[in-house]
């Protein structure tokens, strides 16, 4: 049996089954979460190229599945970035059965994994940039319905992609060209400029970025969130794939002096639009920007330890989304008026907490668990670029102004300890205990970052020791 | 069955060079200009069937046929997903009054023409990384990338930003497949273009319900 081809079926399977159960949203949930416990012991325990009696049978776990002349090939590298895109979405299942989300949530949720799955195994690696563009469609289902009816974030992201996705096809041709006529240098120049051009634009550096503020205002939040957590992450495993493979790439100075630039881009822009946010949607979406710059900027200083870095902040991100998405879901409606706002705030102090403190990590505030990895980054910076250095710190700084100043403006804290805390309590006690569980985790964490550096490290491992 | 195929090769090269070429100049303005949907419809049907055409200098007459069968997917989705929604123009606003032209079109049809020298000057200067294509080819695929993402970049309406996207991924797919002509990437754009019809057809739908 092959195990890439057995993990990619179970999520699309159990996609089949949840989308015909899609009035009853725990039991979607319990499926999902099921199928990633799943998938986890699989990808965890299944010993691969061997033989092995499960249940009385032999069973031969193979690593590659051969389809139509292509294969999806499963690496022993692949195991740690797949328990992250597991846990990840277990997190983010659990948390939208607790809030409001788009009906088609679940089902897409499912089939994103199997083309992310997808988009890590298969060979040669074209094929990879035409999964993307089925995944960024998909996608569209999940961000847009009929209660959630703005489409302008959804069509920006799928343009966005649609024009970024030709450039990687067409590195993989001139790649292929390579391997044809290996004396002709031009080939691996363009190879490289399409597949920076192409990354780039899939990474939303600016000014491609516009979707993720349109997204986090106009979207379910714990949408948004998992978009900008677990979907945009699995493009930087793509290209983390592609630095393993060709070392011509990874020894491209001007590769990564790219990535320092658009993550830099990010930064500045982030910075200066993030201050003059007046919502809670628009801050968390400027302030991802700025955290995605610095995993950019992380990845182009091409160092073993920024490459654990990088590992670690899109971790923290994760568990920062769940924790905003969580408390967003509830607090941030359709209709985002500043009286709603106000108004759900005081009635939801549990998803009031979540929500900020899952923003305050985004814009990583000291003692919440994005704050070690950007201190990390800003320390590195402050000795290699101290430009960029001030940068990232004027622009962190823009985004802790933009959360006090918007706390302060919607959040009337005496109205919310009057007997609101109780009758929530009684209300809904599962959302107040995954609430104060993902609170804590982020508090936690923060102050104790060395559990999730050594965990997150490892999943960059294999291309820090190439570097090395 | 003969006289059949001597028709389809006696028909395919007199179609499929310039005059093709001058339908996707013809057709692709439509597209960006108008917003007459009637127009814009039958402006991608035409555009899809020359374009189709165009294909069969770069692939086996058979894969060029598959690319037909998508593209006629592709333009079925479209037209009942127009047929749903109303016919018409796509906002209240009649963009001709008599034989004066709106700021809104005079605009579309000046940045069409740069977009459209661009095009040309690219090819011109032979400077596009696709050496094997034919000169009419190169133009009338860069005059299809061009447009395709001009449209994105000024059009509001899901209908239309997914027409850009088709537009711009029939140009490059013409370059590609010159390039890497095998079925299976063939077949895979083509599913990326009818799920790219699906999902526009998807955002319409709720586009229209918001708008009312």
């Amino acid at each position: 049996m092959s195990l890439p081809m057995l993990m990619m079926s179970i999520p699309v399977l159990t996609g089949v089954l949840v989308y015909n159960l899609r009035r009853w949203i725990w039991v979607q949930a319990t499926l999902v979460c099921g199928a990633m416990l799943i998938l986890l012991v699989l990808v965890l325990q299944a010993p691969v190229d061997q033989l092995v009696v499960l249940a009385g049978r032999d069973i031969h776990f193979r690593s590659s599945w051969e389809i139509l002349g292509r294969s999806f090939v499963l690496l022993p590298n692949d195991r740690y970035i797949l328990t992250f895109i597991f846990v990840s979405v277990l997190g983010f299942a659990l948390g939208g059965a607790m809030v409001s989300v788009t009906i088609l949530f679940y089902p897409v949720v499912l089939s994103l994994v199997s083309i992310i799955m997808a988009i890590m195994f298969v060979q040669p690696f074209i094929y990879a940039a035409l999964f993307i563009q089925i995944g960024a469609v998909i996608c569209v289902f999940m961000i847009v319905d009929y209660k959630y009816s703005q489409v302008a974030g959804a069509l920006r992201y799928l343009a966005f992609v649609s024009i970024g996705v030709p450039f990687i096809l067409m590195a993989g041709w001139q790649i292929e060209m390579y391997q044809i006529r290996p004396d002709d240098a031009t080939l691996l120049k363009q190879a490289s400029l399409m597949l920076g051009v192409g990354v780039l634009i899939l990474l939303a550096v600016v000014p491609f970025h516009s979707w993720m503020p349109i997204m986090a205002r106009k979207s379910p939040p714990i949408v948004t969130a998992f978009m900008i957590g677990v979907v945009h992450a699995a493009i930087v495993f793509f290209l983390i794939d592609m630095l393993v493979q060709y070392d011509w790439l990874r020894n491209n100075p001007q590769f990564f002096f790219a990535f320092r630039i658009g993550g830099m881009l990010m930064i500045f822009a982030g910075g200066l639009f993030v201050i003059s946010q007046r919502s809670f949607g628009g801050l968390m979406g400027y302030s991802a920007l700025i955290d995605w710059g610095c995993t950019l900027v992380a990845i182009g200083l091409r160092l073993p330890d920024s490459l654990g870095v990088a590992a670690m902040i899109i971790c923290a991100r994760v568990i920062t989304l769940v924790a905003w998405g969580l408390g967003a879901g509830c607090i941030l409606g359709v209709n985002n008026s500043s009286d709603d706002v106000r108004l759900k705030i005081a009635r939801h102090p549990f998803a009031t907490l979540s929500m900020i403190v899952g923003g305050l990590s985004l814009a990583a505030i000291p003692c919440t668990v994005g704050f070690p990895a950007r201190w990390a980054l800003l320390k590195m910076l402050a000795r290699i670029h101290p430009d960029y250095a001030i940068v990232l710190l004027v622009s962190g700084l823009c985004a802790w102004v933009g959360y006090i100043r918007l706390i302060t403006e919607m959040i009337d804290f005496s109205s919310i300890m009057s007997g609101e805390l109780y009758r929530t309590m009684l209300k809904n006690p599962a959302r107040m205990v995954l609430s104060v569980f993902i609170v804590a985790s982020v508090i936690i964490v923060g102050l104790v970052p060395q559990w999730l550096y050594s965990k997150a490290s490892i999943m960059f491992e294999h291309i820090a020791i190439i570097l090395v | 069955m003969n006289s059949t195929s001597y028709i389809v090769e006696a028909f395919i090269p007199m179609w499929s060079g310039y005059l093709a070429v001058a339908a996707v100049f013809v057709t692709t303005p439509i597209l960006i200009v108008i917003d007459d949907r009637r127009l814009v419809v039958g402006a991608l049907a035409v555009l899809f069937l020359f374009v189709s055409l165009l294909f069969t200098n770069v692939l086996a007459t058979q894969i060029a046929g598959i690319k037909l069968i998508v593209y006629s997917i592709v333009w079925i989705i479209i037209f009942i997903c127009v047929q749903q929604n109303g016919w018409g123009y796509t906002d209240d606003s009649k963009e001709v009054y008599g034989l004066v032209l709106s700021a809104k079109i005079r605009f579309r049809i000046f940045a069409v023409i740069i977009v459209g020298l661009i095009g040309w000057q690219l090819v011109g200067k032979n400077s596009l990384p696709f050496p094997i294509v034919t000169e009419y080819v190169a133009l009338g695929a860069t005059q299809l990338v061009f447009q395709g993402l001009l449209l994105l970049a000024i059009a509001r309406q899901p209908l239309k930003i997914g027409l850009g996207i088709l537009v711009m991924f029939s140009g490059f797919g013409l370059l590609y497949s010159a390039v890497e002509p095998s079925l299976m990437v063939v077949g895979m754009l083509g599913v990326v273009d009818i799920a790219v019809a699906l999902v526009i057809c998807y955002l319409e739908l709720i586009w229209k319900t918001n708008t009312q």
